[in-house]
């Protein structure tokens, strides 16, 4: 059987990184996008096939308001939440192990939110 | 790296469908990837902390820097990473310096399994 794909839809790699690699554990496929052009031209994969639309509604540039609407409009099987912050989006992801193709969740998703926390850390201790 | 390890890959290129399907195959072939766009976002994973035994980037990025900025900043930080550049109108600069440089189009597995030979690897059989 194929593994449900995600498409996850974050521009910033210390938040999309921890959260893709939590959902591939919890047996999904996981599809990364840095905005909403990447995830639009993913969408469109003939071999695309998303499942899930995971996209933080306040995104920079257009909105994931704006490319849930297109979504659904465009892609109608594709099921959207929106997720707000951090925690939430971490919080969305734990709902999405809960119902998705393993029976278990890898490890608790506050984890999954305590290395994002130190990852951005890090980079505010680093100055970028 | 030391036997038994899974082999951690940062895949930096901004053609995210070329991005997807390089970064599909290495978990196919049982490898940790990190996917990002941009030479900006492989600097702050990697001061944030985030973990890469190996770098493949594509020369041309959309980003401020260029994948040759990318592997000079590299190896001024790790001078034993590997990193492979790759690029479809290589220049002497491009292929030349301290990386392995693979000419577009490239074959997928068969530069991944370059990638393993590198890392002292065996070359998995692909998971499906």
């Amino acid at each position: 059987m194929t593994a449900p794909t995600v498409l996850l839809v974050e521009a910033d790699v210390l938040i999309r990184s921890p959260l893709a690699d939590y959902l591939r554990e919890c047996g999904y496929r996981v599809l990364e996008a840095g905005d909403t052009a990447e995830a639009r031209q993913l969408l469109r994969k003939p071999d695309g096939d998303v499942e899930v639309l995971l996209i933080e509604a306040q995104g920079q540039g257009e909105s994931g308001f704006a490319f849930a609407a297109w979504t659904r409009e465009h892609h109608p099987q594709t099921d959207v939440i929106l997720t707000g912050a951090l925690e939430h989006a971490t919080r969305k992801a734990a709902d999405l192990c809960e119902e998705g193709p393993e029976l278990r969740k890898p490890y608790d998703h506050r984890l999954v939110l305590d290395q994002i926390k130190r990852l951005i850390a890090a980079r505010h201790r680093r100055g970028r | 790296m030391p036997l038994g390890e899974t082999p951690r890959i940062l895949v930096v290129e901004d053609e995210v469908l070329l991005r997807c399907l390089v970064a599909d195959e290495l978990r196919e072939f049982g490898c940790d990837v990190t996917e990002v766009g941009c030479a900006e976002d492989a600097l702050a994973y990697l001061e944030a902390g985030g973990q890469a035994d190996l770098v493949f980037s594509d020369v041309r990025l959309s980003g401020r820097a260029s994948g040759v900025e990318l592997a000079r900043e590299l190896r001024r930080i790790d001078g034993g990473l590997p990193i492979f550049l790759t690029s479809a109108t290589a220049t002497s600069e491009d292929a030349n310096g301290d990386w392995r440089f693979v000419p577009k189009p490239y074959n997928i597995p068969h530069v991944i399994r370059m990638m393993l030979d590198v890392l002292g690897v065996q070359p998995l059989e692909r998971r499906a």
